[in-house]
């Protein structure tokens, strides 16, 4: 969140109706800036938005837009990468796909550094940027998994704080399967802290779907896939399915169809690296006039054109 | 094993209501102080009169401990109520699947269950073996573990499991427990031997709950006898949560009696405790490790 100093002091009468013999007084505003994501009903990013296609609503009450510009491209990123036992995804496709594939992606004036979910969580350096591929490096720091547990919500939250206090727009990615235990945070708790200091949350789900049955009784759905997704809205990241995540629960009474869908849904992580990365430097600033009161508000941030999502924090 | 290196041995029973959502590192412990001598060994019997009831009105002088076959010294004793310091360790593997929320459902009724001095760790294993850094008798905090870790899959794990939830409590005083709610053997090539010597050494009180399917193997059911513990076997039908209320009762309601061994020989003693009252029975650990406080 971006607090300017310049505040705007609003006339009390102007807002409380509160009767003609009690004392007015002044209310305090400050512009707040908050980084979004645009996307279209494709999910790709929407480089040109303007004021006309959003509306921002805090605490239920509609506010002002005061600008809607192009956030900095420059990424400031935290990636968390889960690589515990349950994560389906081959060690040496992770390695190529941080390597290999995300790892080029960085560029001189971006901030970025890989973590690992692992207890504690483990930070590999500061990236240098403009490099070739190296998945040495990704190497290196996936030796560093332990078999259990995976405190995922830990880690995320550990990746969010390294990022507070530095500009906009601030950003964790996490590749999981969103199976997460041993975690001293909770998942509200986590999305609650981050929301506090403006960083989004990109989830890359490699999370299954599962209907157990249960007996007698009905049968329960597991979905570990539907922390990652929530944790993405509040805090205005995209949540983005990779392989095993995409596929769909009904096709599996169909022995058939749901080879025919695992050939059609491969676990790609570099590509689904790649979009996440591509999304997080076509984000735009949005900013408005909101009490300067120190509290938390909800805040919405919705399109006002059709065929656009907005992709904002819940709370600021 | 109650073990301290000064004349004063601090044990745990009427502890403050821990600050539930300070740091693990940072939880205190119980603070009930008794003194005792410094080798004293601290175990938890659990006592049923003969109409099968639970006896928790009995003295000092209704128990015998006999170590290696003799009479030893009762140093430290208590009626009251004991407060519950357990890892929950819960069975998610595959096999287990159709009892996910059966299983959840019931740990949430032990939750509800534990009173303001109890503190709670609630693991599983499955593909992995994880323990929640919280030991804690903050139920919202238990409840959301619940509700955001039970993960179910993979294979058993289960010594290695049980010996996991005895490491997490390993820096905890007074009567630590471990509560294993699994459907049958271990299929991951652990044995039991580790996790056997370690109960010895350091009087962990294990208990089981075994669900219809293989239930409990012999090495365990064995193992929970050595330990002073107790296990209950599910059929499909029988409430868990029953079983859980059961347990957390027996926990309650154990006496608290501190022997000093006749010989600190670094050696594994076999251990009786014994009610002198007739048709009473007594539920203790069987052998325990005659070693200098360390």
């Amino acid at each position: 969140m971006t607090r300017v100093r310049e505040r705007l002091l609003v006339a009390a009468a102007a807002v409380l109706t509160v009767g003609a013999t009690a004392p007015t007084r002044p209310i305090s505003h400050a512009t707040i800036t908050v980084d979004v994501a645009a996307l279209d009903s494709t999910g790709a990013a929407i480089s040109t938005l303007s004021s006309s296609d959003v509306e921002v609503v805090v605490d239920d009450a509609v506010t002002a837009v005061l600008s809607v510009t192009p956030a900095p491209s420059a990424l400031n990123l935290v990636l968390v990468v889960d690589h515990s036992s349950s994560v389906p995804v081959r060690r040496t496709d992770l390695i190529n796909a941080i390597g290999g594939q995300w790892l080029p992606l960085l560029v001189p004036g971006d901030r970025a550094r890989l973590a690992l979910v692992a207890s504690p969580v483990a930070f590999g350096p500061w990236l240098p940027t403009g490099r070739p591929a190296d998945t040495n490096m990704a190497r290196s720091l996936l030796d560093r998994a332990g078999a259990e547990p995976s405190p995922i919500w830990d880690a995320v939250d550990a990746a969010g704080q390294l990022l507070a206090g530095s500009r906009a727009p601030r950003a964790v990615i996490v590749l999981s399967d969103g199976r997460a235990t041993g975690n001293a945070l909770g998942l509200e708790e986590v999305a609650t802290r981050a929301m506090a200091i403006g960083v989004s949350i990109t989830a890359i789900s490699e999370a299954d779907d599962k209907l157990l049955p249960q007996g007698a009784d009905a049968p329960a759905r597991v979905r570990p896939d539907a922390s990652l997704q929530w944790l993405a809205d509040q805090t205005g990241g995209v949540y983005l399915e990779d392989g095993i995540a995409r596929r769909h629960i009904q096709s599996r009474a169909d022995p058939f169809g749901y080879v025919r869908e695992i050939m059609n849904t491969p676990i790609q992580p570099g590509v689904w690296l790649t979009r996440a990365t591509a999304l997080l430097r076509q984000r735009h600033l949005v900013s408005f006039a909101a009490p300067d009161d120190g509290r938390p508000h909800r805040l919405d941030v919705r399109p006002r054109t059709a065929g656009i999502t907005i992709k904002c924090r819940k709370a600021f | 094993m109650l073990r301290l290196a000064g004349a004063i041995l601090v044990a745990a029973m009427l502890c403050g209501v821990a600050a539930q959502q300070t740091p693990p590192s940072q939880q205190p412990q119980p603070n009930q102080v008794f003194r005792a001598r410094v080798d004293t060994v601290a175990v938890y019997p659990l006592v049923s009169a003969p109409d099968g009831r639970l006896s928790t009105d009995l003295s000092r002088n209704d128990f015998v401990v006999l170590d290696n076959g003799k009479p030893a010294a009762i140093e430290v004793f208590s009626s009251d109520e004991q407060p519950i310091t357990a890892a929950l360790m819960l069975d998610m593997s595959a096999s287990m699947d159709d009892r996910l929320v059966r299983v959840r459902d019931a740990a949430s009724r032990l939750v509800d269950a534990i009173g303001p001095v109890d503190r709670l760790r609630i693991g599983t294993f499955g593909s992995e073996i994880s323990l929640s850094p919280w030991l804690t008798g903050d139920k919202q905090l238990l409840a959301r573990i619940l509700r955001e870790e039970l993960w179910p899959g993979g294979s058993t794990p289960l010594w290695n499991a049980i010996g996991a939830g005895m490491k997490s409590l390993a820096g905890q005083t007074g009567r630590r427990t471990i509560v294993v709610v699994t459907d049958g053997v271990d299929t991951t090539g652990g044995t039991q031997l580790s996790v056997a010597t370690r109960a010895t050494n350091e009087l962990f009180m294990l208990y089981g709950v075994g669900m219809e399917g293989k239930g409990l193997s012999p090495a365990l059911v064995n193992l929970i006898a050595q330990t002073g513990g107790g296990y209950f076997s599910l059929t499909r039908k029988d409430d868990l949560g029953a079983a859980f209320a059961r347990l957390a009762l027996e926990l309650r309601h154990q006496y608290l009696v501190g022997f000093v061994p006749n010989e600190l020989d670094e050696k594994v003693h076999t251990l009786s405790v014994q009610v002198t009252r007739p048709g009473f029975s007594v539920r203790a650990p069987s052998q325990f490790l005659a070693s200098r406080a360390k």
